[in-house]
């Protein structure tokens, strides 16, 4: 191999380990249940790895072995147990390998404490909805938080389509399908956050359609959610009306206001989370700029109607007040 | 019979010359400037029937096909009486307003229709308002997509033939009214006849006003009236009806305009609003469907931009609904937006909101 040609396999081994971490990552687990699938990706990846080899190994002996050898191979007792026994056992040992995996969520189920929270899929977005301790639903979209050290069943649905919800870092993909609850269970070992990804092709907009979840230590949860449960906290004053003249809050909720849409995402506390438009957009007010004058750029044939007619000034002061609702 | 191959190419060249000699004439004919297009002249006899019977068997061919409404609806007469009134009359008179001798002077003079209409069938009557007749004077439909204004047209004509003057002028002036004239007014700004752009034939504050299918536009905002207007003014919103009414009127006349309407009181409505389907859908929306409150952005705080829906007419409403969906107003940033509302309503909701809408008094 050339210098050069080392350079290039070096440059592209490390891109391909990048490629391996990060926030939407299988190889960067948080959770009991991420971690039982990796260790049995190792166990898969390492077994194959060494059967191929194997594999390699007796072709070379089969070619160019001594002639004892290539008796030996011939022979049908290694076809059959090489060929139909070895198959057999190992694929039966991971099947039920397999069985006690997928068993590992009911083990976060059984433990009793498991807080719920309902994920309905929606062309392109997620509706979130939470359940306080004194039994009051809010909605929210497009982000989870969720307590760390604590198992969360996540009742999955959809509005719409198919659609899967995977967060590589805590748990394995599971489909949410029109008219059935699915529920995953996964738990946060350590606070971080991490990236999900719907994973069942749902239309044009499908890959546009990602969330966050965020782990918080016990304490900063229940700071979180009383906040995110109660009514906006800014008042928009002049903005605010105009938000609500132009008819925003037809499709937008925005609690504590007249704004009481049911249709599109909750916008109440829009501005505290980590991206906008189903994590496609980071989360300030050119942001939402940008998604007022250009949503059907930017994610193609989504519901929300055009509002062309909106002047700079309009969008400008909507933009602001959308982003003071923190 | 056996032709030979000889008489066979013999004939066809006989033919392609006398085709070529044909062609050549007409050219030559044309060219020379020997006939006459005089409209003072008029058709020689075998010219007249050869034009006419053409046209008569050419629109019979063509029309046809598109499902007639009942076109026994007033709504639909009286809304195509007013437009006659100003578009259609001052080339075919109309009863007790004889054919401006002008246009009687046009070659062929339009007939007048109290007379010919009844020579026509529904669907005739309707392929020629909406298409026009080509070297007749006869001008298609200018609202595009707009065939529920020329099915208005169509009821109205059906109905001409057996009105006489103080018929037709109740139907024609709707809720104008003309005024009488001193004679030195008369001689220095005409008569005080049935303008085009009297918007009272149609958009009466009265509870008796002309047609169900033209909105109320007492007490809509100054700034919607006005974008309506120059909708029509630029083509961009379609109606046969409206477009030449606003090519009429200049900005200072419609900023007036929409001033005026702005300042009147709406009308009472007469019912209560009704509970039920379209109550729901004007309050609460459809949100499975993805459709918002209609009252959202119709009703008392929206923009000034939106139209006010409580008390106008349902079917207007609901006409208005399904040409949106049919995507025949989507020609607008506004229009767009409702249309893909629109899109999202069944025939039946469309009847329910608009039917909910004529009774409501204003909404938040």
């Amino acid at each position: 191999m050339t210098v050069q040609g080392r350079a290039i396999a070096g440059v592209a081994a490390a891109l391909a380990l990048c490629g391996c971490g990060g926030v939407q990552s299988a190889f960067s687990d948080a959770g009991p249940e991420a971690s039982r699938t990796l260790v049995l990706t190792w166990i898969m990846v390492a077994g194959g790895a060494a059967i191929l080899a194997a594999v390699c190994a007796l072709i070379a002996a089969a070619i160019w072995g001594p002639s004892a050898w290539r008796g030996a191979l011939r022979s049908e007792r290694l076809v059959f147990y090489g060929g139909v026994v070895f198959p057999a056992v190992t694929l039966t040992l991971l099947l039920f390998y397999g069985f006690v995996l997928l068993r590992a969520g009911g083990a976060l189920a059984d433990r009793g404490d498991a807080m719920s929270i309902s994920v309905v899929g929606e062309q392109w977005w997620w509706r979130v909805i939470y359940e306080t301790a004194d039994g009051e639903t809010f909605e929210t979209a497009n982000e989870l938080r969720i307590p760390v050290g604590r198992a969360v069943a996540i009742e999955l649905t959809s509005a719409d389509v198919i659609h899967s919800f995977w967060v590589p870092a805590y748990a394995g993909k599971l489909d949410m399908i029109p008219g059935r609850t699915n529920t995953l269970h996964l738990e946060a070992e350590k606070p971080g956050l991490v990236r999900g990804q719907c994973a069942e092709y749902c239309g044009g907009a499908h890959a546009l359609m990602s969330f966050f979840v965020e782990a918080l230590p016990p304490e900063d949860f229940e700071d979180w959610i009383a906040k995110e449960a109660g009514p906006a906290l800014a008042s928009g004053g002049r903005s605010e009306t105009l938000f609500n003249a132009v008819g925003c809050g037809g499709c937008h909720a925005v609690r504590g206001t007249e704004a009481q849409g049911r249709i599109g995402p909750d916008l109440t506390h829009v501005a505290s989370r980590h991206s906008l438009a189903a994590a496609t957009l980071d989360n300030d007010e050119a942001a939402f700029r940008r998604w007022l004058q250009a949503h059907h750029e930017i994610k193609p044939e989504n519901r929300m109607p055009r509002f062309d007619f909106l002047s700079e000034k309009d969008v400008d002061a909507i933009a602001a007040y959308l982003g003071s609702l923190e | 019979m056996v032709i030979s191959r000889r008489t066979f190419l013999k004939a066809a060249a006989w033919l392609a010359g006398l085709a070529l000699a044909g062609v050549a004439g007409a050219v030559l004919l044309a060219y020379s400037g020997l006939y006459s297009v005089a409209a003072s002249r008029g058709h020689p006899a075998w010219l007249d029937w050869f034009l006419e019977t053409g046209m008569r068997r050419s629109v019979e061919f063509h029309s046809g096909g598109e499902p007639a409404p009942d076109l026994d609806d007033p709504d639909l007469i009286s809304l195509g009486a007013a437009h006659f009134q100003g578009g259609c009359a001052p080339c075919h008179g109309a009863p007790g307003q004889p054919i401006n001798p002008v246009y009687d002077h046009m070659l062929p003079s339009p007939p007048s229709l109290s007379e010919h209409a009844g020579e026509w069938s529904d669907q005739e009557l309707f392929w020629i308002v909406r298409h026009g007749i080509q070297y007749a004077g006869m001008p298609a439909w200018s609202g595009e997509g707009r065939d529920d204004e020329v099915w208005a047209m169509a009821a109205f004509l059906r109905r001409l033939p057996s009105l006489d003057a103080a018929a037709y002028n109740r139907l024609a002036q709707g809720g104008a009214e003309i005024p009488t004239r001193r004679p030195g007014a008369m001689a220095n700004a005409g008569l005080g006849a049935l303008h085009l752009t009297a918007c009272a034939r149609c958009h009466d504050n009265g509870a008796d006003a002309a047609s169900d299918l033209a909105p109320r536009l007492a007490g809509q905002s100054p700034i919607y009236l006005q974008r309506a207007l120059e909708e029509y003014r630029n083509n961009r919103r379609q109606s046969g009806v409206m477009e030449p009414v606003a090519a009429e009127l200049d900005e200072t006349q419609i900023g007036q305009l929409a001033e005026y309407y702005g300042s009147l009181a709406p009308a009472p409505v007469a019912t209560t609003p009704e509970e039920g389907a379209g109550a729901a859908l004007a309050l609460q929306g459809d949100p499975d469907k993805g459709v918002p409150p209609c009252g959202t952005c119709h009703g008392a705080s929206a923009l000034a931009d939106y139209p006010r829906l409580a008390g106008q007419p349902a079917p207007y409403v609901a006409g208005q609904l399904k040409l949106w969906r049919k995507g025949g107003r989507a020609q607008t940033p506004q229009g767009k937006l409702m249309a893909e509302i629109a899109r999202r309503l069944s025939d039946e909701q469309i009847d329910d909101v608009a039917r909910y809408y004529a009774g409501a008094e204003d909404v938040q």
